[in-house]
């Protein structure tokens, strides 16, 4: 008994000496730790545009480099291949939901967010993509089909000879190359079906936005309640944030801004864009009368048109956008002095502007505005 | 068939000619039936006691004709009288008077579907001259509503110059 037992107990030790290697791997591949591998898997396969889910399963694999001895352990061998297919299996399910459609779609779409962007400065167009992207683009892009969506749009937009033109010279978009972060430019889609779904889309967009944009109880709007971003920009010295998700398009002011006699002193005048005519208006005069510079109409270069609505701000120089969570912002609980004002970011200086409200404020002070007290969701 | 259709899409959607003139750098347009005639500037005898957007009247042949300061009415800055300044006698609200203004460009035809609302703000009475806007050849008309130029009491104002 003991010579055979201590036979057995030798031949134990050896097992475990010679497959010590592979037991790594068993143990990789316990029920326990393969599900906390997965969730760090799966990303890269999400964020890699063009994986073939077939291949993925050869990244987890790694561990294979020491299965030369894994021959040697039938069990241990099984247990890896059983484990490597249940992961291949999980990968391939993981894949399907982000199909390489939605890849296609974006890249569309970032050529004609450069068209838009000629307009202004380079930068400044990627703003205006993502301005219009966050909500309208996502949302119509992803309801039904992507795709068929995507090329929808697409096909109509030749047909709007308007946007047509700046698509043209924008193609030649070199700062494209940025698209190191190609996430931004997904939703560009939206600002071209935008473009071509003038009126329709505009008034259901319209109701959609107005409802998301409404303030809850607990003193913020509903864009407020989860982080969010703004855009800054700055107007004679001051600058201001607007949430991305009120914001229409960038465009540039120029000499064909029209101003028009018997107007309040803070409105500037028309300006003409392929989109229509912004009501551009003297933000500066409008947000701090008192410390108004007549300079502001010679450095204002850019007007921020309002989502759904003909208004605009005019400002002087548009910044990168920056994500708020909503404690960084000190919000305004009495705003009867300034209504537009929603609150202050301490850490950038800067007053938020309640864009919902203002629009409401300029299409109220609109005397020709068709019936603009209840006509404030149709425009 | 399809010339009646025509036919009610012009009665829907009418062609109308406007005269576009120029005041401190922007291009205004009026109905052309309210237009008689655009004469080149001559002097203009003020007349005392007058009220302040008239800045006199001309002799049209042996007719006398007040002239409107346009600018004044307008509120724009006083402008200066060049070679292309015109005075252009309307007719509006059964009277006929006479508007300076910087120049005359064209007539242009604009259906009444292209004329888009101008906004309104502010408490300037001079804002509801504007009639509506309108692109046209790379630049925006502003289409004045000419009747609305002066009030029933200005008006009669006026007959008493």
């Amino acid at each position: 008994m003991s010579g055979s037992s201590k036979d057995v107990l030798q031949g134990y030790f050896d097992e475990l000496l010679t497959g010590f290697d592979a037991e790594e791997d068993t143990q990789g591949y316990q029920p326990p730790k393969t599900p906390q591998r997965r969730p760090n898997a799966a990303p890269p396969s999400s964020a890699a545009p063009t994986p073939q889910p077939q291949q993925e399963p050869a990244t987890p694999i790694p561990p294979a480099d020491n299965p030369p001895q894994i021959s040697e352990l039938n069990s241990a061998k099984n247990v890896a291949e059983r484990l490597a297919k249940q992961k291949l299996a999980r990968l391939l399910k993981s894949a399907p939901p982000e199909p390489a459609v939605e890849v296609k779609v974006q890249r569309p779409v970032v050529e004609k967010t450069l068209t838009h962007t000629e307009i202004d400065a380079r930068t400044k167009a990627r703003l205006l993509a993502e301005t219009k992207i966050r909500e309208k683009t996502v949302r119509k892009a992803l309801k039904p089909n992507p795709t068929e969506v995507v090329v929808e749009s697409l096909a109509p937009k030749p047909v709007v000879s308007k946007p047509a033109v700046s698509e043209a010279p924008l193609v030649p978009a070199p700062q494209v190359s940025d698209p190191a972060v190609p996430e931004p430019i997904v939703p560009e889609p939206s600002v071209s079906e935008t473009i071509a779904s003038e009126p329709a889309v505009a008034e259901s967009t319209q109701q959609d936005s107005e409802d998301s944009l409404a303030w809850m109880p607990n003193g913020r709007p509903v864009w407020a309640q989860e982080r969010f971003e703004v855009l800054l920009f700055s107007v004679s010295g001051l600058t201001l944030a607007v949430p991305l998700i009120a914001l229409g398009q960038i465009q540039p002011l120029t000499e064909d801004l029209t101003p028009l006699f018997g107007q309040a002193d803070w409105f500037m005048g028309l300006q003409p864009t392929p989109v229509g005519k912004i009501r551009t208006v003297n933000t500066a005069k409008f947000v701090m009368p008192e410390r108004y510079d007549d300079a502001f109409l010679q450095s204002a270069k850019y007007v921020v048109s309002i989502d759904g609505l003909p208004w605009g701000l005019a400002v002087d120089s548009v910044n990168q956008p920056i994500s708020l969570q909503p404690e960084d912002v000190k919000w305004r609980s009495e705003r009867s002095k300034r209504p537009w004002l929603a609150g202050t970011v301490k850490e950038h200086m800067c007053a938020l502007i309640d864009i919902p409200t203002m629009g409401k404020l300029l299409q109220q002070a609109d005397a020709n505005a068709p019936s603009a007290a209840n006509n404030n969701n149709t425009h | 068939m399809a010339t009646s259709s025509t036919k009610s899409k012009t009665s829907e959607d009418p062609m109308l000619q406007w005269v576009t003139f120029k005041l401190a750098g922007e291009t205004y347009g009026i109905n052309v039936m309210q237009v008689q005639e655009v004469l080149r500037y001559s002097d203009i005898a003020p007349v005392p006691g007058a009220p302040h957007y008239v800045l006199g009247i001309i002799n049209l042949r042996g007719n006398v004709v007040t002239v409107i300061d346009t600018r004044h009415r307008f509120g724009l800055e006083p402008g200066e009288v060049t070679d292309n300044t015109r005075i252009v006698i309307i007719e509006a609200d059964t009277h006929v008077v006479g508007i300076l203004v910087d120049s005359v460009a064209e007539v242009v035809y604009l259906r009444q579907s292209e004329m888009e609302t101008a906004p309104n703000v502010g408490n300037e009475e001079s804002a509801k001259f504007i009639q509506g806007v309108c692109h046209k050849n790379d630049e925006l008309l502003i289409l004045v509503e000419l009747d609305k130029l002066l009030t029933d009491e200005e008006w009669a104002e006026l007959e008493n110059v």
